[in-house]
């Protein structure tokens, strides 16, 4: 009974901790410009992209090597949610919108 | 990548070959629409152009290359212009063969861009070979290349960029400047002299257009100012025959290369809701009269002028959502005339200002009503201006885009209807008979993106 109950409560612990670890972050796209310049997050956050326009937008993340993972076409309404799985700083952007731009750095 | 750039080299000599006389023609390219996905109303206001959005700025500072990445067919715009003109008194003659005195109809203006991406991230364009249907030639018309880059500066978002073009005010991006000003279409049928004629301008207010070629540098920096430096030379009388198509008569003989300059500030409240602009640009450049070199000595005309820009967006999330725009400008050009003093009697020195303030509101991006107001004042001089050039009026103007907008039927295909009355309270110096040159325009106006097809 009280080896259950630890293994219940250490199994418990386990995934809280996860739970805490992983966040996902809303950036909101409105009258062309990202809701936020930016934005500092946790390896294994999420981040959530609305498209709020009327207008279609194509961002991309480009991390401190140079990789850059194209995220596609956002039609009106649309959310894109990508992964931070590694920390650093990253540069996000539109390609149809170039002064939509914003930071994300993840620890 | 080589594929991509032949295909995109090909086409831009296609157009390129394409030689007119000039024009003022510029507007919401369907191929510009296509490339970056989103429709004629994101960048224009109006949904046609060519009345740039903040947006519609930003694509051209950012060189004609923002996308959505797909791989269309080259940025091919075909545009065709029908227009009507009726003065208030006719021509002493017909503007050209086939043509009336008054009450002409005519498919005045055929043109073909090149509008978009040639490298991308780095390299766009917009050019366009016209056939003018009054003048019946084909020409190479007002076009500006691009090669951009961005950064920081001094710890700012900057972007700047090297343009290649052939008229001073063609790489602005306001609609203030002479290039891209109200009215964004006029009668294609106007008199040189007499009913139906227009008033004096400044060298920069158009006279230069398609016979020059220039080249410089802008920069904007932290989204706030705005700096740009280019240079020109006229075109000699064998390049021009081949881009324009007919035996150039250029009222200005500029022999060596010219300044041309450009500042502006900017800025925008309430997450762009509200937009201002002010600045300057200028030139100046000595020319041969008629290209007589007799005397030794030169006119030097030096235009300084300054700009304001004001828009006012109902809704920023919504493109065809209202917009209040206001634009003016003020040309002031200094006239020294040291070769036309000695050849033909002028003054040693004459002044010519122009001033143009023009508002307009766009209803959801279809109805577009404008007001202007001009003035233009200056020496008297009987054998620069025939006497004074003052002349005063309005121009009052509405406009319909039934397309344009993310709800429309198709992107690659756009259309504009322009109404337009001119009123003259006083023209070239005189107040009797100045609404002899009073004009009623209608136009339609057509695009058609051949890369959406």
């Amino acid at each position: 009974m009280t080896l259950k109950f630890v293994s219940l409560t250490a199994l418990f612990l386990v995934c809280a901790s996860g739970i805490v670890f992983s966040a996902d972050n809303a950036v909101d796209q409105a009258n062309q410009q990202f809701s936020t310049k930016n934005l500092t997050v946790k390896v294994g956050d999420t981040i959530t992209f609305k498209n709020s326009d009327d207008v279609t937008h194509n961002i991309s993340v480009d991390d401190a090597d140079g990789n850059t993972d194209d995220l596609g076409l956002q039609k009106p309404g649309e959310s894109l949610t990508t992964k931070i799985s590694k920390a650093g700083d990253y540069a996000i952007h539109c390609h149809i919108h170039p002064k939509m731009k914003m930071k994300i750095s993840a620890q | 990548m080589r594929a991509f750039l032949f295909r995109r080299f090909a086409v831009l000599c296609a157009v390129a070959l394409l030689a007119s006389a000039p024009l003022k023609s510029a507007v919401a390219l369907p191929s510009f629409a296509i490339q970056t996905g989103n429709p004629c109303a994101a960048c224009h206001v109006g949904a046609y152009g060519p009345q740039l959005t903040s947006f519609g700025r930003d694509f051209k500072l950012y060189g004609y290359v923002s996308s959505d990445k797909k791989d269309h067919f080259p940025p091919i715009s075909v545009m065709v212009q029908t227009s009507y003109a009726r003065t208030q008194t006719p021509e002493t003659s017909p503007v050209a063969e086939g043509y009336r005195k008054n009450d002409n109809w005519g498919i005045n203006e055929t043109t073909i861009y090149y509008g978009g991406i040639i490298i991308p991230d780095r390299v766009g364009a917009f050019i366009q070979g016209t056939y003018d249907g009054v003048s019946r030639t084909f020409g190479l018309n007002t076009s500006d290349i691009r090669y951009v880059r961005d950064g920081t500066l001094f710890d700012e978002d900057m972007v700047w960029g090297i343009t290649v073009n052939n008229n001073p005010t063609m790489s602005d991006i306001w609609n203030s400047s002479p290039n891209w000003g109200f009215p964004y279409a006029s009668s294609p049928f106007s008199a040189s002299s007499g009913p139906g004629s227009t008033p004096p301008t400044t060298l920069i207010d158009g006279a230069l257009a398609t016979n020059v070629v220039g080249t410089g540098a802008y920069l904007m920096w932290n989204d706030l100012l705005y700096v740009e430096a280019n240079v020109y030379k006229q075109l000699g009388n064998h390049e021009l025959s081949i881009l324009q198509g007919l035996t150039p008569s250029l009222t200005y003989n500029i022999p060596d290369a010219f300044p041309y300059w450009r500042a502006a500030l900017q800025n925008a409240w309430e997450n762009g809701k509200y937009y201002g602009q002010v600045g300057t640009y200028g030139l100046t450049a000595a020319a041969n009269p008629n290209g007589d070199r007799s005397t030794g000595k030169t006119d030097r005309y030096t235009d300084i002028a300054f700009d304001a820009n004001f828009q006012w967006y109902a809704n920023l999330k919504n493109v065809t959502a209202d917009v209040l725009s206001a634009h003016a400008t003020w040309i002031h050009e200094t006239q020294s005339l040291g070769a036309s003093s000695v050849l033909s009697g002028a003054n040693a020195s004459d002044v010519l200002n122009t001033l143009r303030a023009d508002i307009s509101y766009a209803i959801k991006a279809t109805w577009i009503p404008t007001f202007q107001y001009f003035k233009v004042t200056g020496s008297t001089d009987a054998q620069v201006f025939n006497g004074r050039p003052n002349t005063e009026g309005w121009v009052a103007e509405l406009g319909y885009v039934p397309w344009g907008k993310p709800d429309s039927p198709v992107n690659w295909a756009n259309t504009r209807l322009t109404l337009q009355y001119t009123n003259y309270n006083q023209f070239n110096g005189m107040s009797a008979h100045a609404s002899d040159n009073n004009t009623l325009f209608f136009n339609i106006w057509m695009a058609f993106g051949l890369n959406g097809i």
